[in-house]
This record gives structure tokens, C-alpha cells and sequence, in this order.
């Protein structure tokens, strides 16, 4: 294997120019994991003393540098309850202790924990290329070495849900959902909400149609809302169950934390 | 790349490829304790190290992020030979037991302390959440963590009221330290990886892309022109000899129908090849070049598709038997292909491979169809389990030596003496050239009663004159292992209205897979551990196993009860029901009492003629009226969540120990010069504790401190025969023969004794610490060194030994009361278990805070069996979870909330100083007590494991 370790930015994209087929290497979980079934790279990019992990408050942002273990982030009281929890939602310490909010992102996986949190709190990466949303990052499948995650910090309830056989397995459900509140006369109706969800797509997805419904005040009840989200929702089948109750358990917990979050404005 | 890093506090530096993972970098650095459970997929944590101070899995890094860095192992937890306050915390918990990844535990925790210093529960959960242990069950972890505080504080903890077993013994019953604790925890060299050698070379298997198939032609030229290869085997250069990997007692029970590498393959991951290479990259490399063209057959992987009428046969060789071949076994082998492999029946067990059965029986007692027609009530239900594996932590590993005329095993087995037979007749080789040395054990639960690769290792090493090390990846331990068998047990009970029971069947239909080992005994011991819990008059059984193409199945801890104490727990509660009854009064009109007679049992032989046997010893009666009283039995709990229902169930279980009749322990022991003892045991630790037992045993009956007292078991050369560590015989068995040994050894040095000081032998007795004392007067007349200083001197008498078997004819059964409280979301299908409590008599337990952990253990087993695990397959055979997070083993974030043991004294007569078996009987409780509390809470019967979200859903009609 070829094993670079730059010491700043600059030498970490140069190598990568230098060898394309290469990968950058943040805490290893996702890259050095089950080489028997996917193999190893054969280049990697140790990025860690080019990128930084720190988290620190910049105005109304958290800016957390890539490098930040999600043990850090569930640890850090700058950073907005519900992506700390969403952290911990990986429910293995020593994976927290090595795994990026940078390689969580860059990784993309459909059940990640971290996406839907920080779509619904509206982050943003700061690339080496440029920023992004992290919403644009994950939908547009970017590669570019991410640097910082900046989050604003929440000024209406943001909630993340997890839902899965075993204390370990692997989600069925990974979802949040954030409403920014309404004016005065809005009653306690949101003015906005994001709905993102994991689990039911190949990478995680907005139910557009929900957050429609939920701020045009036409879903406020549970049984409308679990049935809107069921209609947004095309999961498939897997060792994790069938796509009927894929469908129906997201609509069932999605339903919940938009209810939550209804009585939280209210 | 010159890797640089601070390795437990001392600076190194190594050449090494930046991309050799960090376990194997370590191992090739010394470090034996971070070890590989997972294979990199970030579960098991048996890898664990702390990296700069903070704890991660080494199998997830690789060499190069080492460089630069703080690495600190297990090693840095201990001092010379003083352990550090953690390890010794786990060691007096009960936490240690098979050890392979204590000291991952000790890192945890040690940092679980440094970070928080008074840990919660919920602390302690976060700080163990990446430990797999089957093993232990998790629960004692915590009390590991408040006695480290302590220690660390150096406070004075009080360790929970513990009762006294065993009276005034002075070992038997009382809390003492697991005799291989010390050595575990701090990682020592202690298991088969720990043993290999440089010069080693390393086996790999091409496994069956196919369920079903005949190998048409298969060219290894390209594999063996490959640098570094040492060796191919196929069928072309391998015995063809049938034999059963089931480590049994000799006849086996089960069909040889196998031999080393086929022509034909009965399930996916069969083995098709192997390849010895000097090392693992080029074996992996050479299976690859390997071409092998198939001739794919039609897979059969379900009951019905095995007995269908046109099923395909997955043995269609001709049939033999050894003794007992039926009238119409002419008949049976008149289409049989005569290229096939042969199955090979010692005696019958009413196997017949044209219909793909390989075992079946029945029997009962009474007139069945007269006691249904006399019942006022008569219910009938069918129950599923699935196909669970044992998942122990080590996976399955040999290293093989030849030496001279001989081939040397390092094997982590339950099995010692079947392992060194089998290889014997695969080598064709007389026993006395095979040595069998059982390592420590990183977990077995059954799967190492069988021989899954020492044989074929045995081979490649005995043809080639190399050293042979192989291991199973985690995913063959999947696809090429030993499993627990799916089966399908329809129950049919009968009573009157007042619940008295007239008649009871039970039909045991088992999915034994592609070969089979222990086809007739496991369904059986479903039989044997269910239905002789309640006494009824009219009983009738029918046992079937039908050949399948699923991966093969065998032995797992609780064998067939389990599955078949599951189907008929529920039954008696769904009579309950239909009765009206009180489920708990239901089982007291009917259960088995201290004193009973169990009929059936003459019936359920395991391949030879039974015997009734009598229940001399029996816990039920205090086990049951506890746990109602702890349980608050008839109370209803109500949620303030409408979504949540809470219910509580119960069941009874039993189990054997040991197989009387059919198997035997040996044991020698053998004065040293300085008056201690080595004790030569048969018996095979796997973990449990077994080493503990028969040294507490011996140094009780001597009168010796038991630190005078070692035991060295499991080496065929040094050790005398025994059965090996299955049926629950440890204790009872093995412990049995120590016992004997320890007694005649009594006699003996009272009869040296009283040669050398002129007395008679009765006027003389023992007393601690290894005193010859007068037993009149008390006065100590000579200790044990000075008695070996006569017996091994010059004019002395000869070193005193003494051996002793253990054989017998009575039963033991150990019996126990399980008792849960759930609570059931019915919006999302999961199940929360609020309370387990396992009331358990395993006699007088010799090791109680081990007994304990055994009992925990087996519950999450269990636990995990029923609401999590199954083994899921495609439309091609194809196993589509083989590792361990997708297969879904409990973990302690699954532990209940309030999970006790208790354990009930009772003094067996026939066992031990009292004792009975403890190891398997507690992994029979969790189905069937799980599901009748789900039943009580929202009313669905959940007659098929697992008891998933889905599953529950589906039962409460939400999906």
C-alpha cells in the first residue's frame, strides 16, 4: 500500500493529484473495515495532520473541523443537541472514538446517523473546492476533501430518531426532523421544517411533500402524517426487514418526532 | 515504512507495509492479547487497544496510523506480575471466562474509570458497548466496575450478599478465583494462535459457490505453480475415508457421510479445495487460480422441500451399517450411484438418505390416543425455531505439528480424545501417534464438539511434513460451521378441566443441513428436556431429521432442548388459556417433583435402550415460589404509555448432566516432592470453569491448600480419557473422576502413612493444611511433603498416584425457574425486557460466582436466539448475513434492566459433593418465558423465533 501522511492541505490535494486512485484516510472505519469483503485501497491519504478536529463557535455557527471524532462531537456542549445525539447514536464508544464527522459525511451511507441531523440543521462543508450544503454534498455524490462542517446553531426544535432491531444492528430508521416556528399568528405552526431520512433510499433523502404538508398546516395529526410520510418513502427489502415494514416503522417513528417537534412549537 | 510509535510506554520502531493491519502488526511485535473476533467489521472488540489514550479497535487501523502515535495494550495494565485493580476487579466478579477478550474488558474499563469516576449503569453500558461476550452475559461487568472503583479508591466493598454453598466446606461453594483468571485477563500466551510457530504454513479452503452440486472437473495446475505453495488437496489426493465430524462417544449416534474433499458439494461454503501455503496472502492468491467447473444440482432447505416426494438427494451414495443393517437395506442401495460417498451407519437410528432422512425415532408410554380422548380440553399448536450460530469468540483454529512419526494438535476443542481418534483413522494412523494439546478455549457452546478443520489440517501437515495453522474467517464460521438446527415441534396436549394433564405428543421435525452430526441426538434431547417436566402417563414422541442443503448443523449449548422446551413451555401456557387457568397453577397440578419417576426417559435412549430414571434431586418447588414472589406473579403492571403493554411470563426447564451409561471421565493425580498435587484431568475447559471445579475437589477431599493444587487437563499424552466437555457433564462427569481420584489418593497417603508411623490406616485422617493427623486426638503427626520425601525417596514405596474413572448409571437433572417482565411497543413492534430472574439448581454450585455467570450467559444466549439472531438465506442457498452485527447478537446495551440469578441449593445424591450441571440448562429459558410474557402483555402468540419488530407486527396485524 502507498501511505502518505501531508502536513497541510495543500500537499494532501497534491497527492491526491499524484495518484488519483488514492483515498484520504480520516479515522479508518469505514476504509480499513472488512478488508476480507471489500479489500484494501491501494493508496491511501492520512490526512490527519492536514485537517483539523477542532470544534469551535464562530457567531451563530458551530464550525467543527472534519477531523472531529463523533465522540468529540457528543461530548462538546458547542455543538446543538440533536447532532450530538445523533452521534451517539453509533452505539459502539471505541467507533466514535475513531470515526470523522468528515469520513461520516464523505462515506455517504444511507444509515448514517450524522446526514439527516445535519441536513436538518442546515450545515454546510467547507471544501478545499469550495462550500456546500451538506444536503447538495450527499444528493450530488461530491468527492472533495471536506474541511469543516459548519452547523448554525438550531432556533427551532431539531429531533433525530433511531430505530433498530438490537442495541447494534444496523438502523431501520434513521431520521431528523427540524421547524423553524412561525410568527405570532402562526399559532404555534412552523414557518419551515425539514424532513430527512435515512434507511429508505440509497443515500438520504428529504420528504419534500411532508414538510410541505406540515407547514401548509394540512398534517398535523399522527395518522395523516405517518401515512404522508409512508407515501414519500420507497425502501427496499433487506436482511433488515421486509419494504412493508420499512415503510411502516418510518412512518411510525418519523410521525413521532414531527409530532414531537409540533408540541414542542405549540 | 519505518514506523515509529509509543507501545505500552517504550518507544518502537518497525519495518512493516503501512497497510498491514494493526492487530497483525502487533501480533508480529509480540502483543498476543489484541485479537482478531470480527475480521475488521468494528463489532467485537476483542481488538480493542487505547491509541493516544483513547479506546479503538486495532482491526480497523492500519499500520501506518500507528506511526507516531501512543498505543497502549493490555500489557500496560499490569505490573511485573501484579495486576492492576481493574483486572483483579474482573477476575473477583466472575467476568473471566473464556478470557479471549478479558483484556479488551480491562482497557474499557480501566478507561471507563479514568473517564468518569463514579460510573452509572448507563456508563458502564457506554464503556462495554463494543465488548462481544457470549460467554458471560454482561451483568457481572457492572459489579467488575464498582469493585475497580472501590479498589481504586482503595474503599472497602462489600460485594452483594452472596449466599454460602456447599455447608462447611471449605472450598465447595465458596467464592474462589478462577484457576486460569489471572493468566486470561492479562493476556497471556494461552491459546491456539498463541502457539504458532514462524516456519508455519497457512491452510485456506476454496469453499462451494453452490448449495448443490457436482464438481465435474477441477484444475489446481495454476494454483500449484504458484510461488509459495506448498501443497493442494482435492478429492484426488485426500483419504476418502466417511466419517462424522461430531465429537461423540464412539459408536457415534450419527452417520458417517462425509469424507474429506467430495466430488460433491451439499451446501454453500462446502469445501471444494485447499491450499497450504507458506503464507496466507499466496493461499488466498492460489484458491483463486483454482478452476473447478459444476455440475449444479437442484438445493432442497426447508422440511417439506426435503420430504417432498421428488425431492433431490443430498446423499444418494450406497448405505452400510456397521451392526444392525436392515431387512431392506438391499432394496434401499439398489439405485444408489456407486461413485457417491457412502453413508455409513454404526448401529440403526432410523436413517434413511433415499427419503433424506439421516435419523428418526419414536416411542412413548400409556395409550396417548386414549388419554386425548379422555380430556376435556385438547389444544395442538406447531412452534419454529431457526437456525442459530454459536458465535464464539475465537474462531475455529488449529495448529498442527508433525514431530517425528507423530503429528502434534494445538486445538481449541471440547474434545480432546474424539479429536485425536478421528484424526487417527482420517491419517491412518493408530492413536498413540497422535497428540491432542486443548489450549484454552475462546468460547465453544458446541461448536468445538465437532471436528471442523483439525482433520484436513492434520492431513495437509502429516503429507507435507509442515506445520499447519488454520483458522476460520468469521464469515465460514458462518457458512462451514457446526449450528443450532432449525426445527418445527407440533405439540398436542390433552386435560381435564382442572388441568390435570392425560396425554402429551410431541413431533420433532429437524432441518439437519448437509451432513449428519448429531442428526438423532439433538431432536431427541428436545424430547428428553421437555417433556419429562410434567408427569403425565400418555405420552408418544416422533423424531425426524431430514438432509437439506443449508449450512451443516450440530451441537449448541442446551443441544435440542432449547427448542423443544420452547414448543412445549408455550403449549402447557396455551392450555392454560384455553382452560382458564392460572398459567403458574397449570404447571404446579403437573410438574416434576423430587421423587418422581420419568417413564419417557426409557424410550429416549440416544441410540440404545433406555431406562427410567428417578428424580433425586429436584429445586422446583423453592425456585417457583421465589421467583412468583420476585416476579409479583398475578400482579398487572400498567404503562403510562398507551402504546406500551407490559406482561410477565414464566417456564420451567431442565437439562441432564452428563450422559450416564454411555460416557466416562479419568483422572490422575499425583503427589509431588514437595507434597503438592498435579492433578492429569480428562476433562475439557472450555471457559467454564472446569479446571476450578476439579481443583476445588481435590484440594477438598486432601485437605490441601488449593494453591498446592494444579490441574492440568486436556492433553491427550499427559491426561487419561474422557469423554470431553458436552451434555453438561463437566462437573458431574469429570468432576466425578477427580472426585474418585481424590479419594483413592485420600487412601493411599493414609496408607503410606501409617506404614511409615507404624499405625493402622483408620486410626489416621487429614487435615488442612496437608497434615497426617492422629484421628483420635488430633495430634498432627507429619505433613504431605515430608510423606512424599518418604514415598520418592531411595527406600521409599514410590511415587503415590492415584487414577480413577467416573461411570455411572444415575441421573442428575438440573432444574430451574425463569421469570421475565416485558414490555411490548405495539405501534413499533419492540419488545423491552424489563425484568429476567432465572431461579436455578445446579445442586450445590462448586463455583458459585461462576455458576452465576454461566447462567447469565446462557439467558442472553438465549435472548438473543429469540428476539434478534436467525441465519437469513437467498434463493440460492446463500447465507446473506455472515457476520456478527447482521446476524444480530445481543450485546449489553440488550441486557435487561433488572436481570438476576438466583441460585437454589439442592444436594444431589449422585453427584459430586451435591453438585449437577449448570452450563446448559439456562439457555432453554428465554423463548418460551419471553413469549408467554409477550403473550400476557398483548395477547399474540409468537410461535416462531425470532421475536423481531417485524415479527410482532406482523402478529399484532399492524403489517
Amino acid at each position: 500500500m502507498m501511505y502518505v501522511r501531508p502536513a497541510g492541505v495543500t500537499e494532501a490535494l497534491d497527492a491526491m493529484k499524484e495518484r488519483p486512485d488514492a483515498v484520504f484516510l480520516a479515522g479508518g472505519t469505514q476504509i480499513n473495515r472488512a478488508p476480507l469483503e471489500q479489500g484494501r485501497p491501494s493508496s491511501v491519504i492520512d490526512i490527519r495532520d492536514a485537517v483539523s478536529g477542532n470544534i469551535v463557535r464562530e457567531g451563530t455557527d458551530v464550525v467543527i473541523g472534519a477531523m472531529a471524532t463523533l465522540q468529540e462531537i457528543a461530548d462538546s456542549e458547542a455543538v446543538p443537541p440533536a447532532l450530538r445525539k445523533a452521534a451517539g447514536f453509533i452505539p459502539t464508544r471505541s467507533i466514535r472514538n475513531q470515526a470523522t464527522i468528515g469520513g461520516n459525511i464523505a462515506a455517504g451511507r444511507a444509515d448514517s446517523y450524522l446526514i439527516p441531523a445535519l441536513i436538518a440543521l442546515s450545515g454546510t462543508v467547507r471544501t478545499a473546492e469550495g462550500s456546500f450544503s451538506i444536503e447538495e454534498y450527499i444528493r450530488d455524490n461530491r468527492r472533495e476533501l471536506i474541511l469543516d462542517v459548519y452547523v448554525p446553531l438550531p432556533i427551532g426544535p431539531c429531533i433525530v430518531v433511531k430505530e433498530s432491531r438490537s442495541h447494534l444492528a444496523l438502523p431501520v430508521v434513521s431520521a431528523a426532523v427540524s421547524m423553524v416556528p412561525g410568527n405570532e399568528a402562526s399559532k404555534g405552526a412552523p414557518s419551515g421544517a425539514c424532513v430527512a431520512v435515512g434507511c429508505v433510499a440509497s443515500k438520504t433523502i428529504r420528504l419534500t411533500a411532508v414538510e410541505e404538508g406540515i407547514v401548509s398546516g394540512t398534517l398535523t395529526d399522527r395518522a395523516s402524517i405517518e401515512e404522508a410520510v409512508r407515501a414519500e418513502i420507497r425502501p427496499e427489502a433487506d436482511i433488515l426487514g421486509s419494504a412493508e415494514y420499512k415503510t411502516y416503522i418510518n412512518g411510525v417513528v418519523v410521525a413521532g418526532a414531527l409530532i414531537c417537534s409540533l408540541e414542542a412549537l405549540s | 515504512m519505518k514506523i515509529t510509535f509509543v507501545l505500552d510506554g517504550a518507544e518502537r520502531t518497525v519495518h512493516a507495509d503501512p497497510g498491514l493491519c494493526a492487530v497483525k502488526l502487533l501480533k508480529d511485535m509480540g502483543i498476543d492479547s489484541v485479537r482478531n473476533s470480527d475480521d475488521g467489521h468494528g463489532f467485537a472488540g476483542s481488538d480493542t487497544i487505547l491509541l493516544d489514550g483513547k479506546i479503538v479497535g486495532a482491526n480497523l487501523l492500519i499500520a501506518g496510523q500507528l506511526d507516531g502515535r501512543d498505543v497502549k495494550t493490555v500489557n500496560s495494565q499490569r505490573t511485573g506480575r501484579t495486576l492492576s485493580f481493574v483486572q483483579k476487579a474482573l477476575i473477583e466478579a466472575g467476568c473471566v471466562q473464556s478470557g479471549y477478550n478479558s483484556p479488551a474488558a480491562a482497557l474499557m474499563i480501566a478507561d471507563l474509570i479514568e473517564r468518569v469516576p463514579a460510573p452509572t449503569r448507563a456508563d458502564v453500558v457506554d464503556a462495554l458497548s463494543g465488548l462481544f461476550n457470549r460467554a458471560t452475559g454482561y451483568e457481572q461487568f457492572f459489579e467488575a466496575v464498582r469493585i475497580a472503583v472501590a479498589k481504586k479508591h482503595e474503599t472497602e466493598y462489600a460485594m452483594p450478599p452472596s449466599p454460602s454453598f456447599g455447608g462447611t466446606s471449605r472450598y465447595i461453594g465458596k467464592r474462589i478465583p478462577k484457576v486460569d483468571a489471572a493468566r486470561l485477563v492479562a493476556g497471556e500466551k494461552a491459546f491456539v494462535e498463541d502457539r504458532v510457530e514462524k516456519d508455519a504454513c497457512i491452510l485456506k479452503v476454496l469453499r462451494s459457490p453452490h448449495a448443490h452440486a457436482n464438481i465435474v472437473r477441477i484444475d489446481t495446475s495454476a494454483a500449484e505453480d504458484l510461488d509459495g505453495v506448498v501443497a493442494v488437496f482435492t478429492h484426488a489426493n485426500v483419504p476418502q475415508r466417511p466419517y462424522s465430524q461430531a465429537g461423540q462417544g464412539f459408536p457415534e449416534p450419527s452417520p458417517y457421510d462425509r469424507v474429506l474433499l467430495d466430488t460433491k458439494v451439499r451446501h454453500y461454503g462446502d469445501r471444494v479445495a485447499a491450499v497450504l501455503a507458506e503464507d496466507e496472502e499466496t493461499a488466498l492468491n492460489a484458491l483463486n487460480l483454482i478452476e473447478v467447473d459444476y455440475e449444479v444440482l437442484p438445493h432442497v432447505m426447508t422440511y417439506d422441500e426435503a420430504k417432498a416426494e421428488d425431492a433431490p438427494l443430498l446423499h444418494d451414495g450406497p448405505i452400510r451399517y456397521v451392526n444392525g443393517a436392515p431387512d431392506n437395506l438391499e432394496e434401499l442401495n439398489a439405485a444408489a450411484d456407486p461413485n457417491e460417498t457412502p453413508v455409513i451407519y454404526q448401529f440403526p437410528i432410523g436413517g434413511n438418505p433415499r427419503k433424506n432422512i439421516a435419523a428418526s425415532v419414536e416411542g412413548g408410554i400409556g395409550d396417548v390416543e386414549k388419554g386425548f380422548s379422555e380430556a376435556d380440553v385438547v389444544i395442538e399448536r406447531t412452534y419454529e425455531t431457526s437456525q442459530i450460530q454459536c458465535t464464539p469468540l475465537e474462531m475455529h483454529t488449529t495448529y498442527v505439528k508433525p514431530e517425528g512419526d507423530r503429528i502434534i494438535i494445538h486445538a481449541s476443542t471440547q474434545v480432546p480424545y474424539h479429536l485425536r481418534r478421528i484424526v487417527a483413522t482420517q491419517l491412518g494412523i493408530p492413536e498413540n501417534k497422535v497428540r491432542v494439546i486443548k489450549e484454552r478455549v475462546g468460547g465453544g457452546y458446541g461448536s468445538k464438539q465437532d471436528i471442523l478443520l483439525d482433520e484436513l489440517a492434520a492431513w495437509a501437515a502429516w503429507t507435507t511434513a509442515r506445520p499447519v495453522f488454520h483458522q476460520y474467517t468469521r464469515r465460514e464460521e458462518f457458512i462451514a460451521c457446526s449450528t443450532r438446527k432449525p426445527m418445527r415441534i407440533r405439540v398436542k396436549l390433552g386435560a381435564k378441566k382442572d388441568g390435570k394433564l392425560t396425554a402429551m405428543r410431541m413431533d420433532v421435525e429437524s432441518n439437519q443441513g448437509a451432513y449428519g452430526a448429531h442428526a438423532l441426538t439433538v431432536p431427541m434431547n428436545g424430547v428428553s428436556k421437555s417433556l419429562p417436566l410434567f408427569l403425565c402417563d400418555n405420552a408418544f414422541f416422533t423424531v425426524t431429521a431430514y438432509y437439506s442443503n443449508i449450512p451443516p448443523t450440530g451441537a449448541y449449548q442446551g443441544y435440542g432442548a432449547p427448542k423443544g422446551n420452547y414448543a412445549m413451555q408455550m403449549a402447557v401456557k396455551e392450555l392454560a388459556v384455553e382452560l382458564g387457568m392460572d398459567h403458574y397453577a397449570l404447571i404446579e397440578k403437573n410438574r416434576v417433583r423430587k421423587g418422581s419417576v420419568l417413564e419417557i426417559l426409557k424410550c429416549l435412549g440416544e441410540g440404545r435402550e433406555g431406562a427410567a430414571a428417578a428424580v433425586d434431586s429436584c429445586g422446583l418447588d423453592e425456585a417457583l415460589k421465589k421467583g412468583i414472589k420476585l416476579i409479583e406473579w398475578g400482579k398487572k403492571e400498567v404503562s403510562d404509555n398507551p402504546d406500551i403493554k407490559i406482561g410477565k411470563g414464566l417456564c420451567i426447564i431442565q437439562q441432564g448432566s452428563g450422559l450416564p451409561g454411555l460416557d466416562q471421565g479419568n483422572c490422575t493425580i499425583k503427589m509431588l516432592g514437595d507434597g503438592t498435587f498435579l492433578v492429569q484431568s480428562g476433562g475439557a475447559d472450555l471457559g467454564t470453569g472446569l479446571d476450578t471445579v476439579v481443583t476445588k475437589m481435590v484440594a477438598e477431599i486432601l485437605k490441601a491448600d488449593i494453591k498446592n493444587v494444579t490441574v492440568n487437563s486436556g492433553d491427550t499424552d499427559t491426561a487419561p480419557f474422557d469423554k470431553g466437555a458436552y451434555a453438561s457433564s463437566g462437573t458431574y462427569f469429570s468432576g466425578g473422576a477427580a472426585y474418585n481420584a481424590a479419594e483413592k489418593m485420600r487412601e493411599k497417603i493414609l496408607m503410606e502413612s501409617a506404614a511409615i508411623l507404624e499405625r493402622f490406616p483408620e486410626d489416621l485422617h487429614l487435615e488442612f493444611p496437608g497434615i497426617i493427623a492422629d484421628a483420635a486426638s488430633g495430634e498432627k503427626l507429619m505433613d504431605f511433603s515430608k510423606l512424599a520425601w518418604h514415598t520418592q525417596g531411595g527406600e521409599g514405596s514410590g511415587q503415590i498416584i492415584a487414577s480413577s474413572s467416573f461411570v455411572t448409571d444415575k441421573f442428575s437433572f438440573p432444574y430451574g425457574a425463569h421469570f421475565a417482565q416485558v414490555a411490548v411497543n405495539i405501534r413499533t413492534g419492540k419488545v423491552k425486557i424489563e425484568k429476567y430472574y432465572a431461579l436455578q439448581d445446579c445442586g450445590v454450585p462448586v463455583n458459585p460466582e461462576l455458576a452465576k455467570g454461566q447462567v447469565f450467559g446462557a439467558v442472553m444466549k438465549s435472548i438473543g436466539h429469540a428476539m434478534y439472531e436467525e441465519m437469513l438465506f437467498d434463493g440460492e442457498g446463500r447465507c446473506l448475513n455472515p457476520d456478527l452485527r447482521s446476524y444480530g447478537v445481543p450485546m449489553i446495551g440488550d441486557v435487561p434492566d433488572d436481570f438476576r440469578v438466583d441460585l437454589v441449593e439442592t444436594d444431589d445424591p449422585h453427584g459430586p459433593f451435591g453438585a449437577k450441571s449448570v452450563s446448559e440448562i439456562s439457555v432453554n429459558g428465554a423463548a418460551p418465558v419471553l413469549a408467554n410474557a409477550i403473550h400476557d402483555a398483548c395477547g399474540i402468540w409468537m410461535r416462531k423465533w425470532p421475536f423481531s419488530p417485524e415479527n410482532i407486527l406482523r402478529a399484532l396485524g399492524n403489517i
